[in-house]
C-alpha cells in the first residue's frame, strides 16, 4: 500500500527503447447509435467470442485487437491492483512472471495510486518492453488537451518508454464527459496529436458507469480503435453494457475490452454466488479482445493463468 | 462457455443481480477515482460527513 512508496524526486536517467516504427490502422467509425432494450438475456447469448490463437494447453490464448490488426492475450494484467502491491520487488516478479507465461497485455492509468502504478509496471517492464502492449489512460476528466499531453509525457516517462501502444481516456463516466471531451481544445485533439507524434499507436476510453454515456461517445463517430467496460455475468439485469454497447462495438469493428469480471470487488465471490473460474470464464466467452484483471498476488495471477491457458469458449 | 452454459449461469444470478446491487460502480460514485470527482465537483469520499 501507499505506506512503502516514495514519490518519485529522482534524476536519473531513465533508459528508453527505440520507437517502434508501426503504421496506423485506418479506421472510420460509421453508423447511428442504436437504443438497445434493457433486459434481453437471449441477445447476449447469441454474441460468439472472438477468435483465438496460440491455443494449445500451456499458452495463453490471443486474440485480434478489432480492426488494429493487433494480437493480444485474451488475459491482461490491471495497473491498478499491481501499485497496491507491497513493495516494488513483488510488483516486478507478478509482472515478470506474467509476461514470461505469455500474457502480453497491460492497462495502466496516469491516476493509479498517486503514479505508482506506472512507476512500477515502468520498472518491472525493463528488458521486456517489446514483449506486450501496453496501454495506459489519459486522466483529464474534462480538461484541455494541453493537461493531456503533459499527462502522455508523465505516462512515458513513469513506464519507461518513448511510446504507448494504446491510450485511452479515463473513466467516462459523468453525464457531460463526452460534451467535454469532444470540445473544441479538448482530449480527442490530443489523442489525433499524439498520433502525429508517433507517441501512441491507438485510442480508446473507458467508463463503468452507465451505457448511454458509452454510446454518448460512440455517436460523435470517432475512430476509436478500443473501448473498455465492465462486463461480466452480473451485467444483464442493470444498465448492461453487454446488450447495449457491445453489439455497437462489434457492429463498428471496435475491439471491446472486459473489465471487472468478478463485480469489482470480488462481492459475489466472496458470498458464493458464483467462482472466480465460471465468472472469469464467462466473461473470457464474450466477443472482446481481452479481459483486464487486477492481480495484487502471484497466486491470483497463477488462477488467471491457469483459468487462461488453453482457454476455449 | 457455450452460449447454452452462459445463459445458465447469466439466470442463476439474476436474483442475485437484479437490482445492480452487485455493481454498485454503475449507481454511486463511491468507487469513482480522486481525480474525476474533483474535476466534477465533488469531494473524496474520506470528506464526505457520513
Amino acid at each position: 500500500m501507499a505506506e512503502h512508496y516514495q514519490p518519485s524526486g529522482r534524476s536519473e536517467v531513465i533508459p528508453q527503447i527505440d520507437r517502434r516504427r508501426f503504421l496506423q490502422a485506418g479506421l472510420v467509425a460509421t453508423g447511428t447509435v442504436i437504443g438497445a432494450p434493457i433486459l434481453q438475456s437471449s441477445m447476449a447469448a447469441a454474441a460468439a467470442p472472438a477468435a483465438a490463437t496460440n491455443t494449445s494447453s500451456d499458452q495463453i490464448p490471443r486474440r485480434t485487437l478489432g480492426k488494429t490488426g493487433e494480437q493480444v492475450s485474451i488475459i491482461g494484467l490491471g495497473g491498478y491492483h499491481l501499485g497496491t502491491m507491497q513493495s516494488l520487488d513483488d510488483a516486478v516478479r507478478l509482472v515478470q512472471e506474467a509476461v514470461d507465461a505469455g500474457v502480453t497485455f497491460f492497462d495502466n492509468a496516469w491516476e493509479y495510486n498517486d503514479h505508482r502504478s506506472e512507476e512500477w509496471m515502468g520498472r518491472a517492464l525493463q528488458g521486456r518492453r517489446d514483449k506486450v502492449f501496453l496501454m495506459t489512460k489519459v486522466c483529464t476528466h474534462g480538461r484541455d488537451k494541453n493537461v493531456a499531453m503533459q499527462q502522455l509525457e508523465e505516462s512515458l516517462k513513469r513506464l519507461r518508454t518513448d511510446h504507448l501502444d494504446l491510450w485511452q481516456i479515463h473513466e467516462v463516466i459523468y453525464e457531460n464527459d463526452p460534451d467535454l471531451h469532444f470540445a473544441k481544445g479538448g482530449v480527442i485533439e490530443a489523442l489525433d496529436e499524439a498520433k502525429k507524434q508517433g507517441k501512441v499507436r491507438f485510442v480508446g476510453f473507458t467508463g463503468h458507469k452507465n451505457p448511454s454515456i458509452h454510446l454518448k461517445m460512440l455517436a460523435h463517430n470517432y475512430p476509436f480503435d478500443t473501448v473498455q467496460m465492465p462486463l461480466n455475468c452480473f451485467d444483464g439485469t442493470y444498465r448492461s453494457f453487454e446488450q447495449q454497447v457491445l453489439p455497437e462495438l462489434e457492429r463498428r469493428g471496435i475491439a471491446a475490452l472486459g473489465m471487472k469480471s468478478l463485480g469489482g470487488d470480488g462481492q459475489p465471490i466472496l458470498h458464493g454466488v458464483v467462482g472466480p473460474e465460471e465468472a472469469l470464464r464467462y466473461a473470457m466467452s464474450l466477443p472482446v479482445a481481452t479481459t483486464i484483471s487486477g492481480m495484487d498476488s502471484l497466486n491470483v495471477l497463477r488462477q488467471n493463468l491457469a483459468i487462461a491457458r488453453g482457454f476455449k469458449p | 462457455m457455450t452460449p447454452q452454459e452462459m445463459q445458465q449461469l447469466r439466470d442463476r444470478c439474476k436474483s442475485f443481480a437484479a437490482d445492480g446491487h452487485l455493481e454498485l460502480y454503475k449507481s454511486t460514485k463511491r468507487y469513482d477515482g480522486g481525480v474525476g470527482r474533483e474535476q466534477h465537483g465533488y469531494p473524496p469520499p474520506e470528506q464526505l460527513p457520513l
